[in-house]
């Protein structure tokens, strides 16, 4: 939300005061906010203690709607309709606001770590390498439950894909 | 090939001659891409989306091993058609819910569909019978090892593949089996809430909750701030994407096997439950398959032994459940949807335990497609309401198990 008296900054505070029993709201930035107790220092002393003003680097509701309004630069994609949707906007969104994102990822899939297949695995080695790698990662799940049948299969498949690799090296020396 | 050719032929996967169709109807694996230099189609322009159309389409025309299909523009099929391809899982209904450039391929078997400008640039999806997540990723990874040196994909180093969602970031894979629970799910739904490490069960419902958000972001994107969302006319009268979303939802069943319209277990319809994989970051594709092979393979073991303790201890109660299945189909005249699902679960259980003469897992697996709204309507070669739909349903019961 802007602020009531400037129409320019985003407001921060909330300004309540009370005259003959009318109540009267305003939303204000912290510039006008600060000017308005200039002016009142200046002015009549109002009779209790000024309004406590939480500043915008310690109050959460503030972080919240500045992230509301925080876009990708690549897409325009807003963060709070980001967060919302569980969806982002481009590739790029992804660099924008990782750290946002980061703990719902996590939700889904503590390991944070990319595991799966590489984008366009020319080198045959490399892909031998990679396929050894799930299968072990599957071997020790099979292990880890006592899935024997399994374990035995896959057992088989990674001894000849270290074969397959190690021929493919000693070729390429 | 029309839509109404693809009606005609039945999928593949209908087969039902796995050794485990007794329980598992089905796998599907689905695989996200983008491009990485044109953002999600969500917040695509529409000359933005009919590029990467163009681009997507060029590129499936010049693989080889893709000639046995067609690609069809959603834009160019009625409402019903569209709803068929999402009543044959071929597309999300996300995808049938939008607007604007966006279409899908089909493999004349219909195992096989690659869906353009749904949530992501492509999504490829595989379709096998009975419990084979397997072979289905298998055929997704041989694709995207060809469509991945033609086009330039978006991905990261730590992030993996980059998708529209969260839920795909990484591998951008989802495998999802669907089981039929009829006995087990009686005796205690419980024991299907954890089957194994980041396992979801879930419900199937034909409720359209799911698909709402859908519709919203799409009406949002049509509809600019004071003017009305403008109905687009189709066949069967004034159709916009929010009243083609109702029509999905009050008429068929899971077209989303990656989760957006899964239920809670315990309203799940026709005894049907989705086995997924949560999360794609940390976990290799492989990983992600065999987990959910493992879990499905568990729950298949329990749900035998308990319809052969049902056999053993209380036949009369599984007779009595089909017969009554089989007295209903013969003597329906109006039947909606859930209760057509609620009938063939009986009679599925039946065909599964040799209770049923004369009916097998394919025709099981037939009317669980064909019972769906649009199916009806391809039939008939017309729009029916809510109220001739039963009539029309109950009439494929009568005929098929009457």
């Amino acid at each position: 939300m802007l602020c009531q008296k400037c129409h320019k900054n985003l407001a921060t505070v909330r300004y309540a005061e009370v005259v003959d029993g009318e109540v009267t709201e305003q939303h204000l930035c912290a510039d006008c906010m600060g000017a308005l107790r200039d002016k009142e220092d200046t002015g009549f002393k109002l009779s209790g203690n000024l309004p406590t003003v939480h500043w915008p680097k310690d109050d959460d509701l503030v972080q919240q709607t500045l992230n509301a309004h925080r876009t990708c630069l690549a897409c325009g994609a807003a963060l709070g309709d980001v967060l919302d949707d569980a969806r982002v906007g481009c590739p790029q969104c992804y660099a924008s606001f990782w750290r946002d994102i980061e703990p719902r990822i996590r939700q889904l899939d503590e390991r944070i770590g990319y595991h799966g297949k590489l984008l366009r695995v020319d080198d045959l080695r490399a892909k031998l390498r990679e396929d050894l790698q799930s299968k072990r990662t599957l071997l020790r799940n099979a292990l880890s439950t006592e899935d024997y049948e399994e374990a035995a299969h896959l057992r088989d498949e990674i001894r000849g894909l270290e074969a397959g690799l190690s021929a493919s090296e000693s070729g390429a020396d | 090939m029309t839509v109404h050719s693809l009606f005609e032929a039945m999928p593949l996967w209908l087969a039902g001659d796995t050794p485990e169709a007794d329980v598992a109807v089905l796998s599907v694996c689905t695989l996200s891409r983008n491009l990485a230099d044109v953002p999600f189609p969500a917040r695509c322009s529409e000359t933005e989306r009919a590029e990467v159309e163009a681009r997507m389409v060029r590129t499936l025309d010049s693989l080889s091993l893709l000639s046995s299909g067609h690609y069809l523009s959603l834009q160019d099929l009625s409402q019903r058609e569209v709803r068929l391809l999402a009543e044959r899982k071929l597309i999300t209904r996300e995808l049938a819910a939008g607007a604007g450039p966006r279409g899908v391929y089909v493999d004349d078997d219909q195992t096989l569909s690659i869906m353009v400008n749904g949530a992501d640039h492509i999504a490829v999806r595989a379709m096998v019978s009975g419990l084979q997540p397997q072979e289905a990723w298998a055929r997704l990874n041989l694709l995207d090892d060809t469509l991945a040196g033609m086009l330039d994909f978006a991905f990261h180093e730590t992030h993996g593949y980059l998708t529209a969602d969260f839920e795909g970031l990484g591998t951008g894979l989802r495998v999802a089996v669907l089981l039929h629970l009829p006995a087990g799910t009686r005796v205690e739904r419980k024991r299907f809430e954890a089957p194994g490490d980041r396992i979801e069960v879930h419900g199937v419902r034909a409720g359209g909750r799911a698909l709402l958000p859908a519709v919203r972001s799409s009406a949002r994107e049509q509809t600019k701030p004071g003017e009305a969302l403008s109905a687009p006319e189709t066949e069967s009268g004034l159709v916009g994407p929010a009243m083609a979303a109702q029509m999905m939802a009050e008429q068929a069943h899971y077209s989303d096997l990656s989760g957006a319209v899964a239920g809670p277990v315990k309203e799940t319809l026709g005894d049907l439950y989705v086995v997924t994989h949560r999360g794609a970051l940390g976990t290799s594709e492989e990983e992600q398959v065999y987990r959910v092979r493992k879990a499905a393979e568990r729950i298949i073991r329990e749900e035998r032994a308990t319809r052969e303790a049902m056999m053993r201890e209380s036949h009369w109660y599984l007779e009595d459940r089909v017969g009554r299945a089989k007295g209903l189909s013969a003597g329906v005249h109006l039947l909606t949807y859930s209760e057509a699902l609620a009938i063939l679960s009986s009679m599925r259980l039946g065909v599964g335990m040799n209770l049923v003469a004369g009916h097998g897992m394919q025709e099981m697996n037939e009317v669980l497609l064909t019972s769906q709204g649009a199916h009806l309507e391809m039939a008939k070669g017309r729009s029916f309401d809510m109220f001739e739909l039963s009539r029309e349903r109950a009439e494929l019961f009568r005929t098929r198990f009457g």
